[in-house]
């Protein structure tokens, strides 16, 4: 097993669908760590949207850049909050969390692809138990 | 006595993965310390994305699965 040194992480900073709008049109990226069965229905659209899912993480990571703002997004906010701590604990500082996630973005009248009907097998999916 | 940390929001596996600790400390006669971790902030702050996960004084010696009977027995025993 890998050593990893415990860390004190500060809080995450979360910001709100609109607010996420607000750093996507000043060149921040959006990362979706949804499962790739739930992408689709809907996807966040509007913006170029990486899609990391929380099982992959680990091994992905390095696909996120440190050089820009990047908004971790999921269905609810909670898995793409425990990416977003993963991501602090690993050095990144330009890093936040959408709250809540794409329930609220389709809420708000967003853009998405597809069509919101499905957006059922994401809601209450759970980052316990696996990533 | 051996301090053990369980990381994880609180989930069946996360409980069977304490009682699994306790119960086989209890059979090798081993005094053990379980503190369940279930806040996210602190659980990422082991380095751990994937739960349940097992500490052991500082050391992350397990995660993802709840632990086998033996590889908790190995840990009792030294061998983490």
């Amino acid at each position: 097993m890998q050593e990893m040194t415990p860390k004190d992480l500060t809080v995450a900073r979360e910001i709100c669908p609109a607010t996420s709008q607000r750093l996507l049109a000043d060149g921040g990226l959006l990362v979706d760590v949804r499962e790739p069965h739930e992408v689709a229905q809907p996807g966040f659209a509007g913006c170029d949207v990486p899609t990391i899912p929380l099982s992959q993480f680990e091994d992905r990571r390095a696909e996120v850049p440190r050089d820009r703002d990047v908004i971790m997004a999921c269905a609810e906010g909670e898995r793409s909050l425990k990416a977003t701590y993963f991501l602090m604990y690993q050095g990144y500082e330009r890093v936040m969390d959408m709250n809540p996630g794409i329930v609220r973005w389709v809420q708000r009248g967003f853009p998405i692809t597809g069509t919101a009907a499905g957006m059922a097998a994401s809601v209450g999916a759970s980052s316990c138990c696996g990533a | 006595m051996m301090e053990f940390k369980v990381l994880g929001t609180g989930c069946a596996k996360c409980k069977a993965t304490a009682d699994m600790i306790t119960r086989t400390a209890a059979e090798a006669g081993k005094t053990v310390q379980i503190e369940k971790i279930e806040d996210m902030r602190r659980i990422v702050g082991f380095g751990v994305l994937t739960t349940p996960a097992v500490v052991l004084g500082e050391k992350v010696v397990h995660k993802g699965s709840v632990p086998t009977h033996d590889q908790v027995m190995g840990w009792l025993e030294g061998a983490a």
